[in-house]
């Protein structure tokens, strides 16, 4: 899966369309509990992958959310 | 060989109905349609101000005891499960034992634990059945979680409802065990993703402990009101889940398409949803039972292995897997292979 393409998914998942690997989400509403949920979800669910909590929860955007999936895909 | 054999289920809800419509009204953004796909849940039951888990375990006590038509005075052994005890203390159990009109010779005391009550207790009762030391046992769970939930935390208010339920579990003569293999764990390293802080003697309430805090996803709590940390709660669950069921199969030696049915803790739809997946397990095999009553903790697995018995999905002979898990972290799991007498 390319970055762009999970970046795609995600932003589908979570209903969020203009989510871009900038977006900055310590400060954004969206990224909240049920957010993270979806995400681990999504990832469970098509890819039986299974990636940190805290660090999906510490990620400070989106760039470092595909960089903790891409790591565990790998 | 003499062992425990369930006999009967029941449970008791509070009257209080808390409905999607209601909870939307609070949260902004959330439509009722959302929070039903997130929990899976309508609505939940919610203890009274005045009702506490004694009395809501007394009714389902009584429902059972009634319906099988049972001695009160056979009884020797009652066991009680709840986090949210009427008294720190005495232990629950007296209090329910004098209002069941059971006599002074039963055993009776309190466990702690959550999600995983079921098979714990299940574990207890066959212990001392097998042993000799009871004969007639009562099995009662209740949480009333409300209590300790902030109105305006969405993150657990939308989830727990208040239950109670009760199982009747007897000696028997039988050519194998009906209850068991168990699985049983516990990694405290979890304890503070599902938690009520302040209150007990680790952190006495204080007057700063009531101050409100609203965090990163709107939801507003107290250090007295319970927190879940979900995303956290979700990995264990998704990591430890499937090798407990595994590992209970394993030590049964069968596969799980030797079980008949498959109920789970009923913690929320997207738990429930990505454990069957990852599992594997059909629909016609796989419990779902929480839309009306959301996730009532200790209560879930006995309410839900009630509506497959009430609804004839369940036949004489049939292996059940349960498995609970969650604050704690603690879990378990076992087979039943239901055979009651009647």
């Amino acid at each position: 899966m390319t970055r762009a393409e999970l970046l795609r998914k995600l932003a589908a998942q979570l209903d969020w369309p203009d989510l871009q690997e900038s977006t900055r989400l310590d400060d954004d509403a969206r990224w909240d509990s049920v957010a993270q949920l979806d995400i681990l979800m999504l990832l469970q669910r098509d890819h039986a992958m299974s990636v940190s909590a805290q660090e999906l929860q510490e990620s400070a955007t989106m760039a470092d959310v595909l960089d903790l999936v891409l790591a565990n895909e790998s | 060989m003499r062992t425990a054999v369930i006999q009967g289920i029941d449970h008791y809800l509070p009257e209080e109905r808390l409905t999607n419509a209601e909870l939307s009204a609070l949260y902004p953004g959330w439509t009722a349609d959302k929070i039903l796909e997130k929990t899976g849940i309508l609505e939940r039951r919610i203890a009274a101000d005045t009702e506490c888990a004694s009395d809501l375990a007394v009714r389902a006590a009584d429902r059972l005891l009634e319906r099988l038509d049972v001695d009160r005075s056979r009884i020797d052994l009652l066991v009680f499960c709840t986090q949210s005890p009427d008294h720190f203390l005495p232990t629950t159990a007296c209090l329910i034992q004098e209002r069941l009109g059971l006599g002074t010779n039963v055993a009776a005391f309190d466990y702690n634990l959550g999600c995983s009550a079921f098979p714990y207790g299940l574990a207890i009762v066959r212990g001392l059945i097998d042993a000799g030391i009871a004969s007639t046992a009562l099995l009662l769970m209740a949480d009333t979680y409300s209590k300790f939930i902030h109105p305006l935390d969405k993150s657990v208010r939308t989830l727990f409802g208040d239950a109670a339920s009760a199982v009747l579990i007897t000696a028997e003569e039988r050519a194998a065990p009906s209850i068991g293999p168990f699985v049983l764990g516990t990694d405290g390293t979890g304890a503070g993703n599902l938690i009520v802080p302040a209150g007990a003697m680790r952190h006495p309430l204080a007057t700063a402990d009531l101050a409100e805090k609203t965090d990163k996803s709107d939801n507003t709590r107290t250090a007295a009101n319970l927190f879940m940390n979900g995303p956290a709660i979700f990995e264990f669950t998704v990591k430890r889940v499937p090798a407990l069921i595994r590992d209970v199969v394993a030590a049964a030696e069968i596969s799980l398409d030797d079980v008949d049915l498959v109920i789970l803790h009923q913690a929320s739809e997207m738990l429930l949803a990505t454990l069957q997946g990852s599992l594997r397990i059909p629909d016609e095999k796989f419990v779902r039972h929480y839309s009306r009553c959301g996730n009532t903790v200790s209560s879930t697995i006995p309410i839900a292995l009630q509506s497959v018995i009430d609804a004839g999905r369940v036949a004489r002979g049939d292996v059940l897997l349960v498995a609970g898990f969650g604050v704690g972290y603690s879990w378990g799991a076992n087979l039943i292979r239901w055979e009651p007498n009647a």
